[in-house]
């Protein structure tokens, strides 16, 4: 993550095409990218990823903002890739499914142990596989977007094209989920 | 569905936004928290950790291809007036149009005033009339036998066999490669001694006269192909000592008249002087038979006129060089030659140089 004060400065750097920059920007904010898309598409998430940076970098020149807007864009981004990327594999019908997601539904059977699971599972990705295995895709981007994206739920709302309560929906009935997924009730405060 | 709504609402109303987006931001703390709260906050929590290897180990190549594109895409931004586009589609074009037709008018142009010929004339006649001619003149003949006998073997000319091709079967009967593998053989070898003598042809006179008469061909072409290659094989065996020597030295002389005539002259013009050994009657019947009398007088001649000097016992690509110019390079030529040479004794280096000089170079590459 890159702070206020210095994103300006990378992002005007960036934009002329400097090295430094353009890594610093790939270091900050590609493993968020990467996960975001793995979670969706995960045999088609480095492609996509690609994809995005450049789409990022082409606009670099004409982007101004501080860092949560930087953010905002480059998940619309890749959420726009991702529809893409959608809408072709819907038309060949062709979905890879990664084997981890196999794992995960054998795993989680009726005897499954999810905190056990939880414990095995150290890997950033395999946390966020986790996070949204037994969510819609609705509530799966909307966790995704706030928990790897590390948006609020304004920038959400506008990715999403929602109200910012129907986003707060769908993290909640996320959250429901995952309680009772990880085997408790809900508890609600 | 309204019970569920009502129930959802109700979690939203009593679920505090502040928790809950602390537990999405993976900072929930409040002690009211249910106990899954804390195995959500882990999962965020690793979902927001750092980057891992796998993440990143594209990096090089993407920053790269993102520095590209913010490049073009700063260069393609650049304020553009349309008339300095139209200015630039208009010199891009006349560019274009001006190369293409400044290389049609110079290719008419050459087709036309005959360049093209005058570098054939310059290069490739020299090159048929050093290197193709004396072998032409030499062993149209042996070019059929060659091919056949040591054409599968490979003889002992590798050059001849890379000139020919791969099988041999590629060699024009007149063409260079034939001609010089079949003096080498050592079955041919032998037969023509009588032949040595008409390489032979007076070395020093010979040239004086190869450039002068060079026009006229048809007199002295006769001598020049046909003697060396069989001499050279001649010498080898038994008769070179005293009859081999003097062929090479005459061999240059005649050499050139060969040259001359030779260029385009086709393998019938070149048999009369080959009288050479058994592969011209072979080879051609009919003309053969009448040259063949005329060489030995000839042969026979040159040794008289030039028996002193080197005994030149594998004139072959001597002679085939030294057809053209006979004059100063033949040290040079002479290296060259050697390798041939190599079991022919004393002078041979000497006396070939001279009248081998560049053919004998051009002989030498066209064979390898």
């Amino acid at each position: 993550m890159i702070h206020d004060a210095e994103l300006a400065d990378v992002v005007d750097a960036a934009g002329r095409g400097e090295h430094w920059a353009l890594t610093q920007l790939f270091r900050a904010y590609q493993p968020a990218v990467l996960r975001y898309l793995r979670a969706q598409a995960a045999g088609a998430a480095d492609d996509l990823a690609s994809e995005v940076w450049i789409g990022v970098a082409r606009g670099l020149p004409r982007f101004t903002g501080d860092e949560s807007a930087f953010r905002g864009w480059l998940f619309t981004i890749a959420r726009r890739r991702l529809i893409d990327h959608r809408r072709r594999t819907a038309r060949q019908r062709t979905d890879v499914v990664a084997s981890e997601r196999l794992d995960v539904a054998i795993e989680w059977g009726p005897n499954g142990d999810p905190a056990r699971t939880v414990l095995e599972r150290l890997g950033a990705q395999g946390a966020v596989d986790e996070l949204v295995a037994e969510l819609t895709p609705e509530q799966a981007e909307a966790v995704l977007l706030r928990v790897v994206g590390g948006l609020p739920v304004s920038e959400v709302a506008r990715i999403m094209q929602r109200e910012p309560g129907a986003v707060r929906v769908l993290c909640h009935r996320a959250l429901r989920r995952l309680a009772v997924q990880l085997g408790d009730e809900v508890r609600t405060a | 569905m309204t019970a569920e709504r009502d129930e959802l609402w109700v979690d939203m109303t009593q679920f505090d936004t502040r928790v809950a987006d602390g537990v999405w931001e993976g900072e929930a703390t409040d002690p009211d928290a249910p106990g899954w709260f804390a195995d959500v906050r882990t999962l965020v929590h690793r979902a927001r950790g750092p980057a891992e290897p796998d993440e990143l180990v594209d990096e090089p190549v993407l920053v790269d291809r993102m520095r590209r594109a913010t490049l073009g895409e700063t260069l393609a931004d650049l304020p553009r007036r349309p008339g300095v586009r139209a200015v630039g589609r208009l010199v891009a074009m006349k560019a274009a149009a001006a190369t293409t037709a400044s290389v049609m008018t110079m290719a008419a142009a050459a087709a036309t005033t005959g360049i093209v010929a005058t570098v054939a004339a310059t290069v490739v006649v020299p090159a048929i009339q050093e290197g193709v001619m004396p072998i032409i003149g030499h062993e149209s003949s042996p070019a059929a036998e060659a091919p056949a006998q040591a054409g599968a073997g490979g003889g002992p000319g590798g050059a001849t066999a890379g000139q020919c091709g791969p099988d041999g079967d590629s060699c024009v009967p007149g063409s260079t490669g034939p001609v010089v593998e079949t003096p080498r053989d050592p079955s041919l070898a032998p037969a023509p001694p009588a032949e040595t003598a008409e390489p032979a042809p007076p070395a020093a006179a010979a040239p004086a006269e190869a450039t002068a008469a060079d026009p006229p061909p048809a007199e002295q072409p006769e001598p020049a192909p046909t003697p060396e290659p069989t001499t050279t094989t001649d010498t080898t065996a038994p008769p070179a000592t005293t009859t081999a020597t003097p062929p090479p030295t005459t061999t240059s002389a005649p050499l050139p008249e060969p040259v001359d005539v030779a260029p385009s002259v086709t393998p019938s013009a070149a048999p009369p002087p080959d009288e050479s050994p058994v592969p011209l009657e072979a080879l051609t019947p009919g003309p053969p038979a009448e040259a063949s009398p005329a060489p030995p007088p000839d042969a026979a001649a040159l040794t008289a006129l030039a028996p002193a000097p080197p005994p030149d016992p594998e004139p072959r690509k001597g002679p085939e060089v030294s057809p053209d110019p006979p004059p100063g390079k033949g040290p040079a030529a002479t290296p060259a030659l050697a390798p041939h040479a190599a079991g022919s004794p004393p002078a041979a280096p000497g006396l070939r140089g001279r009248p081998n000089l560049p053919a004998a170079a051009a002989a030498a590459t066209g064979s390898s």
